[in-house]
């Protein structure tokens, strides 16, 4: 059978042209929330993301204090460690009483002392930068290391009985662990009160150190 | 040889779109669903108009536009989607002979003045055409052609009047195209393809009368004589309003209540049906005539009646006497499941009145499948 349908062309074109429309319209609906949705869902990473950035912060914050206390430590420390090699080097690591009475157990009655000099040398091996020098402090049993590398001369000056009383005191001097590198610097007979004495002078050095090679 | 599609046969269903037809007096909706080749009623529904509306155009648009409203409001209907017929009170029907035979040809010589001739105008008219076939006119061969005309500005109301009733039109069809479809379900042997198929529907305000050939129209005309002019003839000759009219030949067509009116009145009643009748037979016979000379065929042997008056069993005798053949009553939703729907019992055998409600929904059902016929292609 032969159809004929009345229905216009204006409203079938109108029909589609409003379908196209919903499906458009529907389109740009499920793109809209799509871009909601992933919007929602990268705000919410964006926020996680934040939150963390901010705990790192403060993290970091408190990181950073504590870095600018420990420097602050490190940086006394030093200045402490500063101090104490500038003390090292002024200290003498000698006790000179203990020298004193030493030298007064040595000597006898017939030896009177008219000098006594104590003086700082540097260390024969002080350019050498490999050599280590261990300084036995009188202050306490234990050896230390110093970087005070000096060594002490003590001149002795006075007067004899004979020459050989000085050398008796030479002998002394060598004898004991307190002093080495016993050197006579001169010795004459001179009159002293109508008698005949021997002045003299010695040179020797405190041994309070140890020069390893 | 099995095929696999076979099995999911079953499973195909195909729900048509709403069945519009409108009349003066009623509004009628049907649904019909296909599934493997059995045919069912998925919703039928009818709201009869006031009589009073029927004079008044705007009255009768917002009373069928609240009928369908009300009808859809019980939620019976699957879709919105809707095949509705022109009123036949819009709807021009002219026969014309014209040596083109070509659908081009047809057109340029319906533009090139022909519809002027017959007063129709192509600004301002929506017009349609199909060819009856050929006819011999003294030694000329000639090409018959049937056109369907209405107004553009009518054509647009109606349209309006179906989107305000919140339905989308997918098909505006014309009643005789419909019958057509619908009678023609009847017809499948090939005795009944080969001869001329008469039907007639008597509607409320026009009688469409059809002679059918081969599977295709081949006349097509409205008679303005219906069941309208038979009421305001019944109520003129009692004195009686329309509503009233028309009561009373309700009751007269029920055997127990037939007995409750007096004699005197029920004799009036069919006299004042014949003189309509007589005036309706004689039209028909003119289109029979019309047919004979036209087409040189024999005159037809039967007629298939249709339509809410075929109940009348008064008019049906009269016009059997007056044509001198026989007269078929057709059941347009015969074989149709309906156990989904539910129709008044005193109807249900016979359901002539939805003739044009059926061919309206299977052009619906055309449409769908070709439209998923398009999508596979």
């Amino acid at each position: 059978m032969r159809e004929i349908d009345f229905l216009p062309d204006w409203y079938k074109h109108g029909r589609v042209e409003h379908r196209k429309y919903r499906e458009f319209y529907v389109a740009i609906g499920l793109i809209v929330l799509v871009m909601v949705v992933w919007s929602v869902f990268a705000n919410g990473r964006v926020a996680v993301v934040k939150a963390k950035n901010a705990t790192l912060r403060n993290a970091k914050l408190i990181q950073t204090r504590g870095q600018a206390e420990y420097d602050s430590a490190q940086n006394q420390f030093y200045q402490m460690q500063a101090k104490q090699r500038m003390l090292d080097s002024v200290k003498s690591n000698m006790a000179v009483s203990n020298v004193l009475a030493e030298i007064s157990h040595l000597l006898n009655g017939r030896v009177v002392l008219k000098k006594l000099e104590i003086k700082s040398e540097p260390l024969p091996s002080q350019n050498s930068a490999k050599n280590e020098i261990q300084v036995y402090s009188a202050d306490s049993d234990k050896s230390k290391m110093f970087d005070n590398k000096v060594r002490y001369k003590i001149v002795l000056g006075g007067l004899a009985a004979d020459a050989a009383q000085v050398a008796e005191t030479i002998n002394m001097l060598e004898m004991s662990d307190y002093f080495f590198q016993v050197i006579p610097g001169f010795s004459r007979n001179i009159p002293v009160g109508g008698r005949q004495v021997c002045e003299f002078e010695l040179t020797c050095y405190l041994s309070n150190y140890v020069l390893k090679q | 040889m099995f095929e696999i599609k076979n099995i999911f046969e079953f499973l195909k269903t195909n729900t048509s779109p709403i069945g519009l037809d409108i009349s003066c007096n009623s509004v009628k909706m049907l649904q019909l669903r296909s599934q493997a080749d059995k045919m069912a009623v998925v919703a039928a529904d009818e709201i009869q108009l006031d009589a009073e509306v029927c004079d008044d155009e705007q009255s009768a648009r917002d009373a069928t536009v609240a009928a369908i409203k009300e009808i859809l409001a019980k939620g019976r209907f699957q879709k919105r989607d809707v095949v509705s017929c022109l009123p036949g009170s819009k709807l021009i029907i002219k026969s014309l002979r014209l040596d083109a035979f070509e659908d081009q040809e047809i057109e340029k010589a319906l533009n090139s003045g022909t519809i002027d001739r017959i007063g129709l105008n192509a600004d301002t008219h929506e017009i349609r055409f199909f060819s009856a076939g050929s006819i011999k006119q003294g030694e000329e061969v000639k090409n018959e052609i049937i056109l369907f005309a209405i107004e553009k500005e009518a054509l647009r109301k109606h349209i309006e009047m179906l989107e305000e009733a919140g339905l989308t039109p997918v098909a505006i069809d014309t009643v005789p195209c419909a019958l057509f479809r619908s009678l023609q379900r009847s017809l499948r042997r090939v005795a009944d393809q080969e001869k001329a198929n008469v039907f007639v529907e008597v509607g409320s305000s026009y009688t469409t009368m059809l002679i059918g050939k081969a599977g295709e129209i081949i006349f097509a005309k409205q008679i303005d004589i219906a069941s309208e002019q038979i009421n305001k003839q019944v109520a003129s000759r009692l004195g009686i309003g329309i509503d009233d009219a028309i009561h009373l030949r309700s009751k007269l067509r029920s055997e127990t209540e037939s007995q409750e009116i007096e004699p005197a009145t029920r004799q009036i009643v069919i006299d004042s049906m014949y003189s309509v009748i007589d005036e309706l037979a004689r039209e028909i016979s003119l289109c029979f005539r019309y047919y004979s000379v036209t087409f040189r065929g024999q005159r037809p042997s039967h007629v298939v009646f249709a339509g809410g008056e075929t109940y009348e069993q008064t008019l049906i005798n009269a016009l059997k006497r007056h044509l001198g053949i026989d007269i078929e009553v057709t059941e347009p939703l015969r074989g149709f499941d309906l156990s989904g729907v539910d129709f008044p019992a005193d109807k249900r055998a016979m359901l002539c009145e939805w003739a044009v409600a059926t061919g309206l929904c299977l052009k619906g059902m055309d449409i769908a499948e070709r439209a998923v016929e398009h999508e596979r292609n």
